[in-house]
This record gives structure tokens, C-alpha cells and sequence, in this order.
């Protein structure tokens, strides 16, 4: 493992967890894609072997967000746990075609969003409205795409590095 | 070199590479933890709260650093979407320059006319506001709350219930003060109650936010006349904000009448002002309790510290 792979996905979800609660302008139907965020970054860095990802960094960068968002405590560190395991089920079904890796991104974003939803209507014991869940996610997976050209770019040199690293075992 | 890559993948990951990442059952405890710290949190937790914000007052020298890279994107955003619109909003602005001409003329007639009032009346002057402005740093609208963070704190003689305004009228009120920092309950959160008056007949109400971009006015008198349009402020009821601060007016929407439209942009605040109102008030129960019967009618009267700040004519 090299230092990009141990260091960009923690760096990565901690700068998009800071960016969430950045007074970025948008409209409050609309700020429901800047915690999705992070969950692209943690589906992306789950399906990457290479990437050193813990669990707990996952659960305190949820717990972060809450404790900036002043919001639950407890409510995006179990999101995204929940985006963590669905990464790790998604990793090991083999898709080779780009249609078909869009088409698994687009399932796993819906169902955390949709358990995201649960879990908030569940605190308010109330169904709440569901359309900036919905909102939220279709966004969040147009910048996923993004998001993921960027993560690629910064990975690249890494993987070429690893390649070449000689090791004896045994 | 890519069959050598292959290869060692192979050799070195292979089984890892069938098998794809392990859950172990540290996750399961995590999940368990954010759970109990959600149930935590809806039992209302004292000390849950004042952890939060004292992790959340130690990161303002970071949001204050990203602000340095965020405000030129902001405004190049802005900036963008003003283009947009510009023509629209010339049109707009024309008409409403043309129609406030004529305000502005008998605005200024009523003022004097009140001034003349006020004299002949010798009304104690209201009490003049001192404030401080300050840049929001960070925001946390989302399902749960609709709050802002500002980079003025207890350090700048900011207090909690202090009321927060921008150009365009209330935004909401402090309730949570670190040394250089301090939190904004917005007026649309979901515990923000404001008591304020509405329309021309000065209708009483509360303004709750729901979380929506449209607070509701509730505990409205039955029979009250209250239509679109009509001017929203607040009332002074209660000491907690200064009577006469506008909030907005009520939504055109004939099914939600009884919804707000908000002057103020709470998506887009850049900066924003705290009043350093105090409740005037607040003292006077104090006083009426420890008055003796034995001392007359004069007693008491030296001891208000917020009566303090008024002075005659």
C-alpha cells in the first residue's frame, strides 16, 4: 500500500465532510447533496482493495458531521456506515461494463438515501417529505461521476508505484 | 509492464481480489454506538449538547480558513446567477424604485409628524441598539436544523437570545456562544417561535418554523383578518426581540395563508448583524419580589439594571 492509497481516502471523506458544512449558497432543497458527498467518496474508497479504510474513520467523520451540523448525534455516522457495508456487498460483485457500474453507483446511492430518509423519519417518529432525499440523490450521483474522475486522477501515480514494488514472502 | 502488474496483483491479492473487503464485527458495534447516540440525542441529552458545540466552537479556525478559498467561488456563483437575471430584475427594480419615490415622500411627512407626537408627549426614547456584524462560517441547514455559525463570540459581547438581522430583516436568534464563535438559530428551524404582529389590524401571532423555507404563523386570534401580503414583524411580546423588526409577509399561496414568505435569503447569508438587545424587562419580576411593603411606593426603583439604560427626554 502506498501513501496515496493510506492517505486520500481518509483525507478525502474528511475534506468533503468539512466541505458539507461550508455556507456554500445553495438553496436549503437543495443542501441535502453536500452530505451525500461523503458517502460517494466512501463507495468509492470501499470498492478500491488498495485504499486503507477503516470502519472507524467512516463512523467518525459521520459523527463529525453530526457534531457540525448540530443535528443527532449518531445519525450521519450510522448513513454511512450503512453507504460503508453497502460499498463492501457492492465489492465483491464483479461488473466489468460502465453501464452497469453507473447502473450499481446509481442502487447504492438510492438505498442509502432511502435508509437516510428512514432513519430521519424514524427520529421525528413521522414520515418526513421525501423529495429533497430524492433531490439530493439524483445530484449526488451526477457529481459522483466527478468526484470520481478526480479521486482516479489522484490515484493513478500510486498504482503505478505499487505495481512495481518488489516484495518476498514467505 | 501491465502483465506485470496483473501478475502481481495476482500473486500478492488474489484471494483479496475474489473476495473483496471483509465486514468485520467492529461495524456492528459502530452501528450500535451511533444508534445509542441517536437515542441519545432525541431523549435531549444536557451533556450531549454542550459537547457538540464546545467540538464545534474549536473548529472555527478551520471554517474560518476555508472561507479565505469559498467567498471568491461564492461570489463568482453569484455573481453568475445575477447575470442571469439581470434584465428581470432591472424591470423589477425600476417599477419598485418608482412606487417607493412616493413612499419615501410620505414616509418622511409621518416622521416628522411623530417626532412632533413624541415631543409634545415626552416619550422616553426607545432604546438605542448597538450591535456588532459578523460573517457566517458555517451552515448546518438540513432535515434536522436550520442553524448558521458566525465568527463573533462571547470575546465580541455576543450573548445567547441576542437577535440576528441582515439588510433584508430578522434572521433569528443567537443560542449558543463560544469565545469566537456563535451559533444562529434561523427563523425556519423547527424550534425557532417568534412572536410577532401581523398586517394592518396588528393581528398577534407566533411564527414557528417547520424546517421549511415558509415558517407558519400559529395561535393566531380566531376571527382574525389576516391576507397575502400583509407585512410580518415582530412584536416585542415576551422581551425576547425589540418590537417593529420586519420578518417578511405572508405567502401569496392561498391554501398556505397562513405561511410566511421571509424577506431575508437564510440559503444565502454572507454576513450578518447581532443586536445587543436586552430584555428590558427581565429585572423587573426580581424587583417586584423583593419589594417591601414597609418601604413605600420609591422602592426598588434604583436597583433595575435594565430599566438602567433608558433616560428622560
Amino acid at each position: 500500500m502506498t501513501w496515496r492509497a493510506g492517505v486520500l481516502p481518509t483525507l478525502s471523506i474528511i475534506g468533503l465532510t468539512f466541505a458539507a458544512v461550508l455556507p456554500w449558497g445553495l438553496s436549503s432543497n437543495y443542501r441535502f447533496v453536500l452530505p451525500l458527498l461523503p458517502i460517494v467518496a466512501i463507495y468509492y474508497w470501499t470498492l478500491d482493495r488498495d485504499g486503507w479504510l477503516p470502519e472507524w474513520i467512516v463512523f467518525f467523520a459521520g459523527l463529525m458531521l453530526d457534531i457540525l451540523t448540530q443535528g443527532p448525534l449518531g445519525y450521519w455516522a450510522l448513513v454511512y456506515l450503512v453507504a460503508y457495508v453497502v460499498g463492501v456487498y457492492v465489492s465483491r460483485v464483479n461488473v466489468d461494463a460502465a453501464v452497469g457500474k453507473i447502473a450499481v453507483l446509481a442502487a447504492a446511492i438510492v438505498v442509502v438515501t432511502v435508509f437516510a430518509w428512514l432513519a430521519a423519519s424514524a427520529y421525528f417518529l413521522e414520515f418526513l417529505d421525501w423529495t429533497p432525499y430524492a433531490r439530493g440523490a439524483v445530484f449526488a450521483l451526477l457529481l459522483t461521476i466527478l468526484i470520481q474522475l478526480a479521486f482516479g486522477m489522484a490515484r493513478t501515480p500510486g498504482r503505478v508505484s505499487a505495481s512495481l514494488r518488489l516484495t518476498r514472502r514467505g | 509492464m501491465t502483465r506485470l502488474n496483473d501478475d502481481h496483483r495476482i500473486f500478492m491479492r488474489g484471494d483479496q481480489r475474489a473476495r473483496g473487503r471483509r465486514l468485520r464485527p467492529l461495524i456492528l458495534l459502530l452501528m450500535f454506538v451511533s444508534a445509542a447516540l441517536m437515542l441519545l440525542s432525541k431523549l435531549d441529552h444536557s451533556m450531549l449538547g454542550d459537547l457538540r458545540w464546545q467540538v464545534a466552537s474549536w473548529m472555527t479556525p478551520v471554517f474560518q480558513t476555508a472561507m479565505v478559498p469559498l467567498t471568491p467561488i461564492r461570489e463568482a456563483g453569484r455573481t453568475i446567477g445575477t447575470q442571469v437575471g439581470v434584465q428581470d430584475e432591472l424591470a423589477h427594480l425600476k417599477k419598485e424604485n418608482q412606487r417607493l419615490g412616493s413612499w419615501e415622500w410620505r414616509a418622511r411627512q409621518l416622521e416628522a409628524k411623530v417626532a412632533n407626537l413624541e415631543a409634545i408627549a415626552r416619550t422616553i426614547p426607545a432604546q438605542k441598539l448597538d450591535f456588532v456584524t459578523s460573517r457566517v462560517i458555517a451552515d448546518s441547514s438540513g432535515a434536522f436544523v436550520h442553524n448558521v455559525i458566525i465568527d463573533a463570540g462571547s470575546e465580541n459581547k455576543v450573548k445567547s437570545g441576542y437577535p440576528v438581522v441582515n439588510g433584508d430583516g430578522l434572521v433569528g436568534r443567537i443560542v449558543e456562544t463560544g469565545p469566537h464563535s456563535a451559533r444562529v438559530l434561523l427563523a425556519t428551524d423547527l424550534n425557532s417561535r417568534i412572536p410577532v404582529v401581523v398586517g394592518p389590524n396588528a393581528v398577534r401571532a407566533i411564527l414557528a418554523g417547520d424546517n421549511s423555507a415558509e415558517p407558519r404563523l400559529v395561535y393566531v386570534p380566531d376571527g382574525a383578518k389576516i391576507g397575502p401580503g400583509d407585512e410580518v414583524s415582530t412584536s416585542g411580546s415576551g422581551g425576547l426581540f425589540p418590537s417593529g423588526l420586519r420578518l417578511g409577509a405572508v405567502a401569496d399561496n392561498a391554501r398556505q395563508s397562513r405561511s410566511v414568505k421571509l424577506r431575508a435569503n437564510l440559503d444565502r447569508l454572507d454576513y450578518v448583524s447581532v443586536l445587543f438587545y436586552d430584555d428590558l424587562s427581565a429585572g423587573l419580576g426580581d424587583d417586584l419580589v423583593n419589594r417591601k411593603p414597609e418601604n413605600g411606593p420609591a422602592a426598588g426603583t434604583g436597583s433595575n439594571t435594565g430599566n438602567d439604560q433608558r433616560s428622560g427626554p
